[in-house]
């Protein structure tokens, strides 16, 4: 009997699912076909996925129907809503660690929790946001900036789309706790004190993740080198595509080792050879993540590098003090991000040499770092005036939180100080000043700029905008400044207590993080109030703007 | 997301995706979920607690105290003892513990007691796990990730023995029946063989 009536719920489910799967192909067909005929009409080349901002001359609104169009402006808007939707989600993960840390010893949650939250946290704001949105606004932003000839591969770009956030969904649903480095003695004990019971789907959706973050990318490569105009030679392209560029190609070249670790980790869930502890392997397995995870970190940062490149021009008046240096800087970072991963492994036994050289390649980061931001400062310099607006305020905090974090991170490359703060939160500050400042800052004044397009000719309040700025640059700043005094102390970073002698740290770090949280729901409603307003202004879009024109075979705008 | 809507309705999506994350992250189970047979759910008459050093040579292979010659053991039990198996991992091996109701490794009708992951790679981590043997006969206790080494018999005696109720424990090596039980691979006797030879020779101070 109950066979009989589980049979039934199966059966319901099913119909269920294949209704809805049904009505979302025939909506889709429907609208492919009416876009199909718009596309021929108005003398599209490539009529079955190019439909960019406007349609049958109309504005496209922001709407569902993102996700059922294949043109390079859906995916772009799908990865750019996603990545701030996973922002969200992990931030409020992040507060709430913050919070509960007002006690040394756990009170408000239990220390399983917390590790659960701290992996969320890292793994989803560092996959999610940081090259979600980086893709998205590489597919917003390039094919109009480098006016593409052709947008064609939508189908393929769809596919990496929905592969990657199931994925990020589904790494939401293994609760896994293991932090993001997946090392493997403790990430193949599916226990809940070990790396959670659900640790297996966490591997996976990694996989997913990569998988489509790699399929997005070989595309994006494919939209600047192959698809770009005739009349955009290399030398001529915006620092934004070179950025691009050069992150894509880091996470092609450096992807794939972790994810054939990722293969060999899920294997051992089932038969544990390549990375037990009795096989002495477990170091490989740190090799092979540090191989992506160093340059994750500038794949994170390099294209708000790009859109600070491309935002300063547009509020100063001043063009880019030095557009060659600048692109040798981004192609240094990338060269140099392949040939530092060792500095996160100085105290696993590398060995000396390896150290040394590892070190000193950490060290000749500096050079391009510096290049960057100096080509900042005098392009701010030349400028006749600066216009003081929501996303400039974020582009020069972005320019001040990465002097001070890059500085904190030049002393860490030091072997004997690296031995001391391993595993402080000297570490944590160091690369929230980098990622709140640069990544987070850079993507928001991005958003900022984009909201007239995005919303169809809205403008966002500025005062709230304002607050949200200031909120979220002091709240980061006092946080990050926290951690990384009281981790030069010896504050211990990732768990779920803290010695009580660090107290006021941990408490300045807390008022930090829940200013910070504040100052996002303050982005929020903005978001919310400014699109119930009347459109007032055109949605011309203001990163494109005001050179692009567009010959009619390409299509566009 | 129409019109003018579009900035509250992604503000309630990530509200509520939020709120959903949020709950289901924070009800994470935390406790281990070891499928322990608890003894006192199930009928039983006696009760025992027998220690197992795994090892990849062997179960208790020179590690056991007091009786680091009885590798492999036969492990005697009455009919309606509940035993409380500790396995400890005696080297930085994966290991099993699985227990088929007759006398070969079968292992469609075994049932895995301890698994990987339970029998950390840890050495002298100590796990636990329990079963009640209801039914006379011969059982086969082995690893299936060493099948050939780390094998042995549990005899289930039934109940008319005028024994006490604390089983005993030989050791494995010198009847021949035992041999025959010890699985259905035709290797195994053989290795079997060629190891008792070794060990004893060991034992009698002999070189080979």
């Amino acid at each position: 009997m109950s066979a009989l009536s589980d049979l039934i719920i199966i059966s319901l489910i099913l119909s269920v699912v294949g209704i809805v799967l049904f009505y979302l192909y025939y909506n889709y067909s429907s609208r492919r076909d009416s876009l199909e005929e718009l596309a021929e009409s108005s003398g599209y080349e490539d009529r079955t996925s190019y439909v960019r901002d406007t349609l049958a001359g109309k504005t496209r609104m922001l709407s569902w129907s993102i996700f059922l169009f294949n043109d390079a402006k859906s995916i772009g808007l799908r990865f750019i809503f996603t990545s701030l939707l996973f922002f969200f989600i992990a931030g409020t993960f992040g507060v709430l660690m913050r919070v509960s840390l007002t006690d040394p010893n756990p009170t408000i949650i239990t220390p399983i929790q917390y590790n659960v939250l701290l992996t969320q946290h890292g793994t989803l704001m560092i996959y999610m946001w940081a090259l979600g949105s980086a893709l998205g606004l590489g597919y917003y932003l390039l094919p109009s900036l480098l006016r593409v000839k052709r947008d064609i591969m939508g189908g393929y770009s769809s596919f990496a789309y929905w592969i990657y956030t199931i994925g990020g969904f589904l790494m939401v649903l293994s609760r896994s706790s293991t932090r993001w480095y997946f090392y493997p003695p403790l990430s193949l004990q599916l226990q809940p004190f070990g790396a959670g019971v659900g640790n297996w789907l966490a591997v996976i959706a990694l996989e997913l993740i990569f998988i489509g973050a790699t399929m997005a990318s070989i595309i994006v490569l494919r939209i600047i080198f192959i698809d770009r105009a005739d009349d955009m030679p290399l030398s001529k392209m915006p620092l934004f595509a070179w950025s691009i560029v050069f992150t894509l190609i880091m996470l092609v070249s450096s992807a794939p080792p972790l994810m054939v670790g990722l293969g060999m980790l899920f294997y051992d869930f089932f038969n544990p050879i390549f990375f037990t502890a009795s096989s002495q392997n477990v170091l490989l397995f740190t090799i092979l993540f540090w191989f992506w995870g160093h340059p994750i970190v500038y794949i994170a940062v390099l294209p708000a590098f790009g859109l600070m490149y491309e935002i300063i021009p547009k509020f100063t008046g001043a063009k880019v003090f030095s557009y060659t240096s600048g692109v040798a800087a981004l192609g240094l970072l990338m060269i140099l991000s392949e040939v530092v991963w060792g500095h996160h492994l100085f105290n696993s036994g590398l060995g000396l040499i390896w150290d040394l050289f590892f070190s000193t390649a950490s060290f000749a980061v500096v050079i391009p770092s510096a290049i960057t931001v100096f080509n900042y400062i005098a392009t701010l310099w030349n400028s006749p005036r600066i216009r003081m607006t929501t996303p400039m305020l974020f582009v020069i905090n972005g320019i001040l939180d990465f002097i001070i974090g890059g500085i904190i991170g030049v002393m860490q490359s030091n072997v004997g100080v690296n031995e001391v703060v391993h595993g402080t939160y000297l570490i944590t500050g160091h690369f929230h000043f980098i990622f709140l400042g640069v990544t987070t800052g850079i993507a928001f004044a991005a958003f900022y700029m984009l909201f007239p397009t995005f919303s169809g000719g809205r403008v966002y309040n500025e005062r709230l905008a304002k607050w949200h700025f200031y909120l979220t640059a002091f709240g980061s700043f006092l946080m990050s400044i926290a951690w990384t005094i009281g981790g030069f102390i010896g504050m211990p970073r990732a768990v779920a207590g803290y010695f009580a002698v660090f107290q006021p740290f941990q408490d300045t770090a807390i008022i930090g993080g829940v200013i910070l949280g504040i100052g996002q729901l303050v982005f929020l409603y903005n978001l919310a109030v400014s699109w119930l307003k009347a459109p007032s202004t055109d949605i011309t879009n203001a990163l494109e703007s005001p050179t692009e024109v567009v010959s009619s075979s390409a299509g566009g705008r | 997301m129409y019109g003018n809507k579009g900035g509250i309705g992604f503000a309630i999506i990530v509200i509520i995706i939020v709120a959903l994350a949020f709950t289901y992250v924070l009800t994470v189970p935390q406790t281990t979920g070891f499928r322990v047979v608890t003894p006192t759910a199930t009928n039983h008459q006696y009760e025992n607690t027998t220690v197992l050093w795994a090892n990849a040579a062997g179960w208790d292979y020179n590690l056991a105290p007091n009786n680091s010659s009885m590798w492999n053991p036969t492990l005697v039990y009455k009919v309606g003892t509940a035993v409380t198996f500790q396995v400890v991992e005696g080297d930085t091996a994966p290991h099993t513990l699985t227990i088929n109701p007759g006398p070969n490794e079968n292992r469609n009708t075994a049932s895995n007691l301890l698994s990987i992951t339970q029998i950390t790679q840890t050495f002298g981590h100590k796990s636990e796990a329990s079963i009640v043997f209801n039914k006379a006969g011969t059982y086969t206790y082995w690893c299936t990730v060493h099948p050939v080494t780390m094998v042995g018999t549990i005899i289930i005696e039934s109940g008319n023995s005028t024994q006490n109720a604390t089983s005993s424990i030989t050791p494995a090596v010198h009847s021949s029946n035992n041999l025959q039980s010890l699985g259905n691979l035709a290797y195994s006797q053989n290795y079997f063989n060629l190891t008792e030879v070794f060990q004893l020779s060991i034992m009698n101070g002999e070189k080979i």
